[in-house]
């Protein structure tokens, strides 16, 4: 893993620890939205969800049109699926550890039986 | 939420910030703790399968450090090293797990290894906590409020189907 990555991982995981921001990712996952609609599930000022959406773009998982009065957001896609490898290299270290296993304790087990002795 | 992967049945308990991951063993308890206990044993399967022990330094004791460096097929070396907290025989481990690259050894994840027996085969039940806490909820509520994905196996189908 290259620094940039770490440092892109530590961001997007930083910015995935609020609620909100949570639920402003997954209003995104339907389409763009813009500022005002990103803000109303949430009883929260506009300057308060913009700063929610700060984060999210220097994290790098949302863009932002440049155009200040139509500030649409939108999310983007692979930073989100490198979050998700990340988690899912540490389930298969795991899931594959313990395929491993069974085949070794298969062969424990014989090797009990041949010396006739449990341990 | 849970969702079966091969035999490891991988769950996200909710408000906890833990990963819980088992699997039914055909074997009696007390071998299955065995295996997790030394070098010796440990060399023969922990880890990615295209992996093998460069070196191993097990203490197996309560406060005992381990280190251990994986080496994979492209000669790539992963070392990961930890301690020993907790070991009641033969029923759990807990020890600590680290990384050991910058950065990510600033960060200990806590894992807890259970052995239960049941009608001759062995339950074990590995939960970590996250080290980062909210990240491992936050990744996952971002997959799931799309309404499709409940597991990380389908949050990184519907990350790839979006990339």
């Amino acid at each position: 893993m290259t620094d940039a990555e770490e440092e892109f991982l530590d961001r997007a995981f930083a910015a995935l620890a609020d609620p909100t921001r949570r639920a402003i990712l997954a209003r995104l996952a339907q389409g763009e939205a813009g500022v005002t609609e990103l803000a109303e599930p949430f009883q929260m000022s506009l300057p308060a969800v913009s700063k929610h959406l700060k984060v999210l773009e220097r994290a790098g998982l949302i863009t932002r049109s440049s155009q200040a009065q139509w500030r649409y957001c939108r999310l983007r896609p692979e930073p989100l699926k490198r979050v998700a490898d990340w988690v899912g290299d540490y389930r298969r270290f795991w899931e594959e550890s313990y395929e491993r296993l069974e085949d070794y304790l298969e062969d424990l087990k014989r090797k009990t039986e041949t010396e006739g002795e449990s341990k | 939420m849970n969702a079966t992967v091969g035999k490891l049945n991988v769950e996200l308990p909710e408000g906890r910030p833990e990963i819980v991951m088992t699997r039914t063993f055909e074997a009696a308890r007390e071998l299955v703790f065995k295996a997790h206990t030394s070098c010796e044993h440990m060399s023969h399967w922990w880890g990615p399968r295209s992996t093998s022990f460069k070196s191993c330094d097990v203490d197996f004791s309560e406060g005992g450090k381990w280190n251990i460096v994986l080496r994979d097929s492209d000669g790539n070396d992963a070392p990961f090293k930890g301690e020993f907290r907790e070991i009641v025989e033969p029923e759990r481990i807990t020890w600590t797990f680290i990384y050991d690259v910058e950065p990510f050894n600033a960060d200990e994840a806590v894992e807890t290894i259970v052995f239960t027996e049941q009608d001759g085969k062995t339950l074990v039940t590995v939960t970590s906590v996250y080290p980062s806490i909210e990240a491992r909820d936050g990744a996952a509520a971002t997959g799931m409020a799309d309404g499709a994905a409940e597991t990380w196996d389908r949050l990184e189908e519907y990350a790839s189907t979006l990339a």
